[in-house]
């Protein structure tokens, strides 16, 4: 077997891996990057298009929990991971949450004054911006419909760069994904990657980890086996696939049982007046009025995506199509409270994961439903789809109501792409996989470094939160 | 280990089946019972069934199985196999299965209700057609 070596092995090359890689090749060490997916250009499939998900999604974007309610989970599988397939949407966690995770897991070393400092780095690093002179239509039709009922809406930062002279131009093109940001600047740095490379296992010796063996792929079969031999091993695949590497090396002690997530619930809304532009991408306005709880916002609103959300219910989904441009897709996302546990299926080698919906999640979920269609009719809605599979189209809020207050388990279409806490850090042996700054606890040298570690919501999209724990955790690494 | 690529002879069986499907899912969608000016059918059709065969092994192993059988039970119904029936029966054979309650075939029209539009319209849309089927001025 190939055998190559290096001083860190970096498992995962999304936001956790690629900020890992670029700071300790910064500093000197020999980095080897390993990323199951493939290396793609930023810009090799328009974004959210079946192409993209065909290129960049695990198993195209089908992936399901297992509980009351199935929850489809979108997983980057390519270099950069998650960075590059979300919204890039960048949020700061409220100053109120990271204090309960300090004292949730008696995190040494967690005051949000020490944490600041890595959120302005990575809002430096990975070009944080807002959108120059406006966030465009479907943010002034959710901004209209929020002020209406007199809550306060937000418009979130993005991972993304506009360029000075034509802002506009930048619309849909600047995406500061990790391929754009941090993994060229791990490579000048002299970190090497390897992309079609999927780890197997990790080695063992006692209390250290020796490194791993991996398999790469060429055109989809596998190619060949080679072992990869690091002084430190540092894993950054997700929250899903972290902890199944893991386990299957025999580290089991809270990891892989305590997995969290915000379960999202999409309904389209039409309107009378046209306010869906594509040219926009995808609209940054959130309403933050039920934050830390419930996130309300607009989603690309493409003629396929209204399709896929709108359900056959309506009736001449034709003409609704045509009507495409006075059309959005509307989402509730809400911090759940369920915990899962993810296994290995036996023969299968795929995840098995049992995630509950539990009744406070739905009641939350149906209250923030209400909000919504309360906003999105107060914004001048004609018409809202279901949220239940199969329900009537809804004409008014006190329609919505009677719904919402008793959602059904398993007949609605859940998803999300925000996954954490399957192994959380924290000082606090009963509880916690890792110590405060990621390192698995029993073993000398092996680290996690991605949203596996927070030990509970974020309550935000958590890319940003990934970046500056990750920045945080590897600055202590290397002293 | 469950290979993710099927044995050709059940590839042979499946694919025709999964047109036949695809065809009556976009008739559904746009709410009549005959195709003959809509295009990229068979570029749809091929994209679900690579979709189906891409999902998680176990949940594609069970797709294969549960469309195999899907193809047969409207002997009993309708007299012939799913694929040799009208577009207009094979919409009313989607309808009963979605009319279920919850359970295997129940997910098994969801896949098929999800995923074949929004592969359709996707396809319109990369080929630059969707004025095609939703009249001029429509891009």
């Amino acid at each position: 077997m190939k055998r190559i070596d290096c001083d860190v092995l970096v498992i995962g090359s999304g936001p956790g891996g690629a900020m890992t890689a670029c700071l300790a090749a910064e500093a000197g060490r020999d980095v080897l990057v390993l990323e199951e997916g493939a290396h793609h250009p930023i810009d090799s499939a328009p974004s959210f298009s079946l192409a993209e998900m065909d290129q960049k999604y695990r198993n195209a974007g089908l992936n399901v929990t297992f509980g009351g309610t199935s929850i489809t989970y979108l997983e980057g599988r390519c270099v950069g991971g998650g960075s590059e397939i979300n919204a890039a949407l960048y949020h700061r966690p409220l100053e109120k949450t990271l204090r309960e995770w300090q004292t949730q897991t008696r995190i040494r070393g967690f005051e949000p004054e020490q944490l600041w400092p890595h959120f302005e780095a990575v809002e430096r690093d990975c070009n944080v911006n807002l959108v120059p002179g406006g966030n465009g239509p479907a943010c002034d039709l959710l901004k209209r419909g929020a002020g209406s009922m007199g809550w306060s809406t937000r418009e979130i930062a993005r991972f993304w760069s506009y360029p000075a002279e034509a802002p506009q131009t930048g619309l849909l093109t600047g995406r500061q994904s990790m391929t754009v940001t941090l993994i060229p600047r791990a490579m000048r740095a002299g970190a090497r990657l390897m992309p079609n490379t999927r780890v197997v296992k990790l080695l063992r010796e006692g209390k250290r980890v020796l490194g791993a063996v991996a398999e790469t792929t060429e055109g989809g079969a596998r190619h060949e086996r080679i072992e990869l031999r690091a002084k430190s091993v540092f894993v950054c695949a997700g929250a899903v696939q972290t902890p199944r590497l893991l386990r299957r090396a025999g580290f089991t002690h809270n990891v892989g049982d305590t997995l969290q997530l915000h379960p999202m619930i999409r309904i389209t809304a039409r309107f009378k007046e046209p306010f869906n532009d594509l040219a926009w991408g995808v609209p940054t306005e959130q309403v933050d009025q039920f934050k830390p709880g419930l996130t309300l916002g607009c989603s690309y609103s493409s003629i396929p995506h209204l399709a896929l959300w709108m359900g056959a219910e309506l009736g001449d989904k034709k003409q609704r199509l045509r009507d495409w441009r006075r059309t959005g897709i509307f989402y509730v996302a809400a911090v759940g409270t369920g915990k899962g546990k993810i296994r290995d299926l036996p023969l299968v080698g795929e995840p098995f994961i049992r995630l509950p919906l539990t009744q406070a999640d739905l009641d939350r979920l149906g209250e923030g439903l209400l909000r919504l269609g309360q906003l999105l009719f107060a914004a001048g809605a004609e018409e809202l789809s279901s949220p239940v599979e199969g329900g009537p189209g809804i004409r008014s809020a006190n329609d919505l109501e009677a719904l919402c207050k008793a959602l059904p388990q398993g007949k609605m279409p859940v998803s999300t792409i925000h996954l954490f806490s399957s192994a959380p850090m924290g000082e606090d042996e009963a509880t916690t996989a890792t110590d405060s700054f990621g390192k698995l606890r029993g073993v000398e040298n092996l680290y996690v470094n991605d949203a596996s570690l927070f030990p509970a919501s974020p309550a935000v999209n958590p890319q940003g939160t990934v970046l500056a724990i990750a920045r945080r955790n590897v600055g202590e690494f290397l002293g | 280990m469950l290979s993710p690529t099927l044995p050709p002879a059940l590839r042979a069986r499946l694919s025709p089946v999964v047109r036949a499907i695809a065809e009556a899912e976009v008739a559904e969608e746009l709410g009549r019972d005959h195709l003959d000016d809509v295009p990229l059918l068979p570029e749809t059709a091929s994209v679900l069934e690579h979709r189906l065969l891409g999902m998680p092994k176990h949940f594609a192993a069970g797709m294969v199985a549960l469309t195999l059988l899907f193809d047969r039970s409207t002997r009993a119904t309708d007299g012939a196999s799913f694929t040799q029936l009208s577009l207009a029966k094979r919409r009313k054979a989607l309808a009963r299965i979605r009319a279920l309650p919850l359970g295997p075939l129940k997910n098994f029209t969801t896949f098929y209700d999800k995923m074949a539009p929004f592969i359709f319209w996707s396809a319109l849309e990369e080929h630059h057609l969707l004025h095609v089927v939703l009249g001029e001025g429509v891009e």
